[in-house]
């Protein structure tokens, strides 16, 4: 019995030894990171769904289509004799148009009240969507709270910049707007949800990574020939100083395809926007979470034609 | 584990086990130790806006090339404008005012001005009267040279240095091939409506330069370009037959193509220049033929009692496409060079009439018809994808440029002082531009790029 016991005693030790020695494989290293990598955006996600469950992706562009719908009623305030069923037919003409757009979201933006007030006017009669249209303007705020800064600039961003895909679909497409409304009612419950667990989010999360995105969206100009080639993916890895400027220059990852024009032209496109969009607004006590960024620019959704 | 060793006869199979699940908790171990953990981000949005870049005058050494050097900036900064794809800065803006293209600008300067790429230049004429123009294409915040070129050429030429440098440009920071360094033709018309004088002409892609080449006295239509641009095709109607000729541009030389009794319409080069392919009309019947040009062989390729015309070549020979009313209205039909498995790819509403092959092959424009409005479209050539770009009062005659982004047309205006003029479109349909002509101008065909 017990020469069995020191045996086994000495075997387990002799194979941990072993395993010690050679088992480290270095082929399993490099799985680690991404390992790391995945698990760290799971967390955010969760802390994500919690927040605005699972519209996430939909619901950012409404969102901010919501908030321009409200100068659209107030132009045919102004006429008032117009009857209600034309608005939707003057969405697509007035969007590309740059001057009457930026005030009035100006004015959403700093007095919430009376423009839902005006959308209740409009369309009282319709729907009786005007709960929900005021339950809304609270959300921005909220999701502002964490990210402060980052958040504005995407809003400025695609005040600016947003004559893109989704914006194009929202003006080529009349009978989304339903939609969004519908998707927008549903955020807003999910939103009331999260006010009470608000507080979590302790790691860099899915808003945060989102804010990063949306200060890209100003500065990366996809190159027009990435039309031609649909897997035209640049891998950068950059190295982030806690004050959001670049510690080193990017590093290309996949720099083999530099002979291919499309490639090079993506590749230097992408590259310009990480150097012009610094310095990046991140939460500075999670900067252990964002000081290196391995970032794929992929233009697909972009030239989706 | 040590119970289940105790609690049982000490097998070597209990230990094996055990030294196994040891390993496994090793390795379980090893994986969770914390390596350097790059947080991965894909952006998949980004902008589509002009690219800010900055346009410098080319220095020169004398007045007199400083003046080329400026004029050619210009062109530059027009050409890659007219492109939608880049947003010319205003030269006032600038805050560095480099003179010598050998010493690196200060970058600094010229990200306050939010430019992101930086073109400069030098002119110089050579002891032998030849113009040398140089010019470096620097990434602003990268800091560092994308393209530097320099180009000899006589002086008349400069504007089609300028017209290379911003062919050079475009590429390199679009990755497409540039078309700038192309030329137009097209039907000229002048006088006043119904009795309107058709003249063939050439300009620059641009609009200047602009050239007459036949005298007015027989109507011209049609005019396409041969893929080597020293020759055109084009229709004309001599004592009222219409008939195809060709037309060298250099010699000037025009001749008939073929001899046929009935009438040719809608000439097209083949993509290798050998073959001119067209449709001859019987009566209400109308077939494709292909002709050789060297051989002057006819081979016919469709036989229907239906209108077949507007043939065009795929980029690679291999496949026409082609417009039919064999199924009741004019509809875009696509088939192999020979003539095989002809079929239908536009099932849209309205009709649709002359369908170009893009050089890029990827898409077939097209003008069509439907509800009072002409519009002009790309579809795949497998049908799928249909997209308007262009829709109003009149469009038609849609022309590729050499790299298959940009279309040209022409749009007819209403009323009685009204004419068609050329416009420019992209593939988004978001950049129209007017093209400027001396006179009214129909039919463009857009040349293959220079050599």
């Amino acid at each position: 019995m017990r020469n069995g016991l020191y045996f086994s005693v000495a075997l387990h030790v002799t194979v941990i030894l072993l395993a010690l020695v050679t088992l480290p494989a270095p082929k399993v290293l490099p799985s680690i990171p991404s390992a790391v990598a995945v698990e760290l955006v799971d967390i955010g996600d969760v802390t994500n769904f919690k927040k605005s469950d699972k519209p996430t992706d939909k619901v950012k562009a409404p969102q901010k289509r919501i908030v321009k719908e409200t100068p659209l009623p107030v132009a045919p305030q102004q006429d008032q004799p117009k009857p209600v069923e034309q608005k939707p037919e003057e969405k697509p003409e007035p969007a590309p148009e740059p001057k009457p757009e930026p005030k009035p979201v100006e004015k959403a933006e700093e007095k919430p009240e009376p423009t839902p007030d005006k959308v209740v006017d409009a369309e009282a009669e319709k729907v009786k969507k005007v709960e929900p249209k005021k339950a809304e303007e609270p959300k921005p705020k909220k999701a502002e709270a964490k990210p402060a800064k980052p958040k504005p600039t995407k809003d400025k961003a695609k005040k600016k910049d947003d004559f893109d895909p989704t914006q194009i679909a929202a003006l080529l497409n009349k009978v989304p707007d339903k939609k969004e409304k519908t998707q927008a009612e549903e955020s807003t419950q999910a939103v009331s949800d999260d006010q009470t667990e608000s507080a979590f989010a302790s790691k860099l999360s899915m808003t945060e990574i989102d804010a990063f995105r949306a200060q890209m969206v100003k500065c990366w100009t996809v190159p027009a020939g990435a039309a031609n080639a649909a897997d035209l993916v640049v891998q950068i890895e950059v190295n982030l100083n806690k004050d959001g400027t670049l510690a080193s220059p990017p590093q290309l990852v996949n720099s083999g395809r530099l002979s291919d024009p499309y490639f090079r032209a993506a590749a230097d496109s992408a590259m310009r926007a990480i150097r012009m969009c610094q310095p990046y607004k991140m939460p500075a006590d999670k900067y252990d979470g964002w000081k290196e960024l391995e970032l794929d620019f992929n233009p697909r959704d972009m030239l989706g034609g | 584990m040590n119970q289940a060793v105790q609690n049982r006869k000490p097998g070597r199979r209990v230990v094996r086990f055990a030294g196994l699940l040891a390993v496994a908790v090793m390795m379980l171990a090893n994986l969770a130790v914390p390596a350097k953990a790059a947080l991965k981000i894909e952006i998949t949005q980004g902008n589509m806006n002009p690219l800010p870049i900055a346009i410098t005058d080319f220095s020169g050494q004398q007045a007199k090339d400083a003046a080329v050097g400026s004029d050619i900036a210009g062109v530059i900064s027009n050409d890659l404008d007219r492109s939608g794809l880049f947003k010319p800065l205003a030269k006032a803006s600038f805050i560095d005012k480099p003179t010598d293209i050998n010493v690196q600008p200060r970058f600094a300067d010229w990200r306050v001005i939010n430019a992101q790429a930086l073109v400069t230049g030098q002119v110089q004429v050579q002891p032998d009267g030849r113009l040398k123009v140089e010019f470096r294409l620097w990434d602003v915040y990268g800091e560092q040279q994308l393209v530097g070129l320099q180009f000899f050429t006589t002086p008349q030429n400069w504007r089609r240095v300028a017209h290379l440098v911003a062919d050079a440009i475009y590429q390199r920071l679009t990755g497409e091939s540039g078309y700038f360094d192309t030329r137009i033709v097209y039907v000229s018309e002048a006088g006043p409506k119904g009795k309107r004088v058709k003249r063939l002409a050439i300009m620059d892609q641009d609009g200047y330069n602009p050239r007459v080449l036949t005298d007015g006295r027989d109507l011209v239509l049609t005019p396409r370009f041969s893929p080597n641009s020293q020759e055109i095709t084009y229709l004309s109607y001599h004592n009222n037959r219409p008939r195809v000729y060709l037309l060298d541009l250099e010699t000037g030389q025009q001749e008939v193509v073929g001899d046929f009794p009935g009438m040719t319409f809608a000439p097209r080069f083949s993509p290798d220049g050998q073959r001119v392919v067209m449709s001859l009309q019987k009566g209400g019947n109308a077939d494709i033929y292909t002709m050789d040009l060297r051989t002057r062989r006819v081979t016919r390729i469709t036989n229907t009692a239906a209108i077949d015309t507007a043939p065009s070549y795929s980029p690679d020979g291999k496949f026409i496409t082609f417009e039919s009313d064999r199924g009741g209205t004019q509809q875009v039909y696509v088939m192999n060079a020979d003539g095989s498995n002809q079929h239908r790819i536009s099932f849209g509403k309205g009709s649709y009439a002359t369908p170009v092959w893009s050089p890029r092959g990827d898409l077939i424009a097209f003008t069509k018809l439907t509800g009072g409005q002409f519009q002009i479209g790309v579809i795949s050539p497998d049908g799928s994808g249909e997209r308007i770009l262009t829709s109003g009062y009149h469009n038609e005659g849609p022309t590729w440029a050499p790299n298959g982004r940009v279309l040209m047309l022409f749009r007819e205006t209403p009323g009685a002082s009204g004419g068609p003029n050329l416009w420019s479109v992209d593939l988004t349909g978001y950049n129209e531009r007017k093209v400027q002509t001396p006179t009214f101008a129909s039919d463009p065909a857009w040349s293959p790029l220079l050599e």
